[in-house]
């Protein structure tokens, strides 16, 4: 199990690259949302798909890990602003959403806060593809993922600090994602399961 | 302990004439001397920019360029606010605005593009800075409207 971050960069397998890829063979478009930052080596890989990817980096420009009230306090959970946030363009709908291991430094409530928005900019069927650590501790700071091949990822981290682990349950995550299915789901040996969200819902919106 | 020296084919003593240039390609009868403007570091301009030939900016520029089939190279200190439409396009300095590359976009290390890409071809080295979209898909497709209606919203400078 890897714990504990290495300062180096570290090549493990990805089931859920895999499957990802797998699916885009047959798909019509590749119309690819990037929450993490821009690496060179992942648009010259996604370039065989004809893509168009927009490149959202959210760890630039949302503080991390979200703020939620404890459970205790009454006050409200504030939605960050998404849309100044992602700036996403307007009438382009996106198949895959690449949210890499972001979701583990949100609470769920900021996880259903930015589901919510994002089935804005979802086609139907689109893969939302991420990482959940299952361990009870993580990186400290959100971990870079470069596509070393179709079926692995390097791990690219930005710290050897760590922090607690929010562990996600599936059951927890699948009621916050409302209509996005599980479409597939991997278990890694290094205490990582990547899973494919699949949008269930109708709203198409308008792919450019 | 010294190397023995070897054979140079270099000088260095100032060349006594003009020399031409060992690199250069033969020269035909046909126009095929390739031209390269260039705009100094200390060079501010405010209007478009079109041109025949190849583009190196060093300085500041607002406002659009235009040569679709030359190359453009946005230097370190280059700083252009606007959009770039060229055959092959370099990204050193900083862009605030949508790139258009015929054949092929670069962006090194030291660029940042807050704006749009459209080209066939991207490379973007690591530690770039860029905040926005690529769209790599077939011109057809592409040429319709690229998503650079809403300007893109930097909320905060990485």
């Amino acid at each position: 199990m890897v714990t504990k971050p290495h300062p180096e960069p570290v090549v493990h397998a990805s089931l859920g690259l895999q499957s990802l890829c797998e699916r885009l063979q047959n798909a019509a478009g590749c119309d690819i949302l990037e929450l993490g930052p821009v690496r060179s080596g992942n648009v010259q890989f996604w370039s065989r798909f004809s893509p168009y990817i927009y490149i959202a980096d959210l760890r630039s420009s949302l503080p991390l890990p979200v703020p939620v009230p404890p459970p205790e306090e009454d006050s409200e959970f504030v939605e960050p602003d998404w849309d100044q946030l992602l700036a996403l363009p307007e009438g382009r709908g996106y198949n895959v959403v690449l949210a890499w291991d972001l979701l583990n430094y949100m609470e769920l409530p900021a996880v259903s806060s930015l589901v919510k928005y994002l089935k804005k900019f979802c086609q139907p069927g689109a893969i939302l593809f991420t990482l959940i650590f299952d361990q009870k501790q993580m990186p400290d700071e959100i971990t870079i993922y470069g596509i070393a091949d179709e079926s692995h990822l390097r791990y690219e981290y930005a710290t050897s600090d760590m922090r607690a682990c929010p562990r996600h349950q599936p059951r927890a995550l699948g009621i916050v994602m409302s209509q996005f299915r599980t479409a597939d789901s991997f278990r890694l040996r290094n205490g990582v399961v990547e899973y494919l969200f699949e949008y269930e819902g109708t709203h198409t919106a308008s792919a450019v | 302990m010294w190397k023995k020296s070897e054979p140079e084919e270099t000088h260095p003593q100032p060349a006594p004439a003009p020399m031409p240039q060992p690199v250069a390609p033969p020269r035909s009868a046909a126009p095929a001397v390739k031209e390269q403007a260039v705009i100094g570091s200390t060079i501010y301009i405010k209007g478009d920019l079109t041109g025949e030939e190849d583009l190196s900016i060093e300085g500041r520029l607002e406002g659009k360029i235009e040569l679709r089939r030359h190359s453009i190279t946005i230097g370190k200190n280059g700083r252009i606010k606007g959009d770039i439409y060229g055959k092959m396009i370099t990204v050193e300095g900083t862009v605030e605005g949508n790139l258009y590359g015929e054949e092929q976009l670069i962006l090194r290390q030291s660029g940042t593009v807050r704006g749009n890409i459209v080209a066939p071809r991207v490379a973007l080295e690591d530690g770039s800075n860029f905040k926005g979209s690529i769209d790599m898909s077939p011109k057809d497709k592409s040429a319709a409207a690229p998503a650079q209606d809403k300007p893109i919203i930097v909320p905060k400078a990485t």
